[in-house]
């Protein structure tokens, strides 16, 4: 796999699976915060 | 009197969200894509999942969950008595939709018993289907050609899917469609993540990565894969569609709006680019060649799935245990698709002041009846896929109406920013909604030039083309048809549906 697509790779991966993780984490941090 | 029912739980209602998103186009449609655009389609796809479907779900959302009716009562309290047929058209665009999905959940099921009939038939030594395609190579072709049209055995599938649904669904929300996304969503993508890693340790499965993921300058140049990611983005998320409007009329009262959709929209996107790192690598290690790969791509949804995909797994050893994981995965994202769907049928019924048990009864009957004839027919199947597929736009030109309508602004701080955790810019809401109408239209016009139809309007003779599958006829006149329906109703419609302030 070339560089170029390594790097595509973890921008891509990054911002949606990044995203998910994120906004999963606010989720859980404010549902802890409620109880 | 509505259905007086909610999610137990924050993470309830977030599965049932991921559930109605993440359907069939997840496994057959967005690996496609992905691997004949690469990285430049994946980011344009985000840009449009934050242009598009966020904020028009960020709507839905906050309508459901202030009026906590279906979609009709929901729609028709915001716009008031002269647009309540729009909220009828958004309703049933997407219940023709599911008339017809329930067809593909069948499919899904009828690939499973065949990838399960293999297993067997390599234990007992029958004639497994690797050894079927050597005699004859287009052993799974007219299987799909048996399937898909005038087969008794889909129809019947077809109403087991319904069937099944409505077992869950009749349960109500907490034990039914709660409980169902509970077990679909995470067993779905433990099914995907194993075929990926699979896939990633064939000879060529890191080509497919390659294809997935680079990001190529002269694509952005292209204006069909700027459409091809918005229209991906708005299928795929399922906004416009009334589904999250549906499950958000069973949330709690301090329901947040905006962080339960970035999850959903985020978490449906996930799963797409899970199902491209299960799936591309697979087509790029088992075709013969690059070039032979990228033909698979291009061949279409049924054909990939249904055709290509099977053919490639029968090659291999242990391959027929692959092909169960892939089936059952594409079952359980179709059903769970196709459980929202119902609901939405169901929630439009409760309203009426019928019960769980007689509305889950009369929408299962409504889904078998007006789902056969493209059970039976796969012409009929993809007109209707044709029509109501780009019916969705119209849908979405409603719901912007409805905010534009309010004024996005206000509307904005009336019904999204009451319960958010966190608050999304104005600015940002209320442009992306203005641009989106721009989009709409573009997105229209753009399906409807596609020329699949060889006669698009008018046929040989100069008649009104209207049966054709792929006419633009038969799109204006099955949508005016609708409208005009709703039209006739809308008076009846506001009555009884909407909640009176």
């Amino acid at each position: 796999m070339s560089i170029s697509g390594i790097l595509s790779m973890i921008l891509i991966l990054g911002i949606v699976v990044g995203g998910f993780a994120y906004f999963l984490r606010l989720a859980i941090k404010k549902e802890s915060g409620k109880e | 009197m509505a259905l007086k029912e909610t999610f137990s739980s924050r993470w309830g209602l977030i599965l049932a969200s991921l559930g109605m998103a993440i359907g069939a186009g997840n496994l057959w449609r967005f690996p496609r894509l992905a691997g004949q655009y690469g990285g430049s389609f994946l980011l344009l796809w985000i840009i449009f999942l934050m242009i598009w479907s966020i904020p028009i779900l960020l709507a839905e959302f906050s309508i459901g969950k202030r009026y906590q009716r279906g979609v009709i009562g929901s729609f028709a309290s915001l716009v008031g008595p002269k647009y309540a047929w729009m909220g009828f058209f958004i309703t049933f665009c997407t219940l023709a939709i599911t008339f017809y999905y329930s067809v593909v959940t069948a499919w899904g099921l009828r690939y499973l018993g065949l990838a399960l009939g293999d297993v067997a038939a390599y234990w007992s030594g029958d004639i497994t289907l690797g050894e079927a395609l050597a005699s004859d190579p287009a052993y799974l072709d007219n299987f799909w050609e048996r399937l898909s049209s005038g087969n008794a055995l889909t129809i019947g599938l077809h109403i087991a899917s319904v069937i099944l649904g409505c077992v869950f669904l009749i349960r109500g929300i907490q034990r039914g469609l709660e409980l169902a996304n509970k077990i679909l969503i995470p067993s779905l993508f433990v099914l995907l993540i194993l075929i990926g890693v699979i896939a990633l340790n064939m000879g060529n499965g890191i080509a497919g990565l390659e294809y997935m993921f680079a990001i190529k300058a002269h694509h952005f140049s292209n204006p069909k894969v700027w459409l091809e990611a918005l229209s991906q983005s708005a299928w795929s998320t399922g906004a416009g569609w009334g589904l999250i409007m549906t499950i958000s009329s069973y949330s709690r009262a301090r329901e947040d709006v905006s962080l339960n959709i970035f999850i959903s929209g985020f978490g449906n996107n996930t799963a797409s680019i899970v199902a491209g790192l299960a799936i591309l690598p697979s087509v790029f290690a088992l075709a013969s060649s690059e070039a032979e790969a990228i033909g698979y791509l291009q061949a279409g949804n049924q054909a990939l799935t249904f055709s290509i995909i099977p053919k490639l797994f029968a090659q291999i050893p242990g391959g027929s245990y692959l092909s169960v994981v892939f089936f059952l995965a594409f079952f359980l994202a179709a059903f769970s698709s196709l459980l929202a769907m119902v609901e939405l049928f169901i929630r439009n019924l409760g309203d009426l002041g019928w019960t769980r048990q007689r509305s889950a009864m009369s929408a299962a009957a409504f889904c078998i009846i007006f789902g056969l004839p493209s059970a039976w027919s796969l012409d009929f199947f993809n007109n209707q896929d044709w029509v109501w597929g780009i019916g969705l736009i119209i849908s979405g030109l409603f719901i912007m109406f409805a905010v534009l309508r309010h004024g996005p602004k206000r509307f904005k701080a009336d019904f999204i920013d009451t319960d958010s955790d966190f608050q999304v810019h104005t600015g940002y809401f209320s442009s992306c909604i203005m641009l989106n109408v721009g989009l709409a239209i573009v997105l229209i016009v753009w399906w409807m030039s596609q020329g699949y139809a060889e006669y698009p309007w008018f046929d040989a003779e100069g008649r009104w083309n209207v049966i054709d599958v792929y006419s633009n006829a038969s799109i204006i006149t099955q949508w005016i048809g609708l409208m005009v329906l709703g039209l006739v109703l809308n008076r009846w419609l506001y009555k009884t549906f909407a909640v009176k302030s």
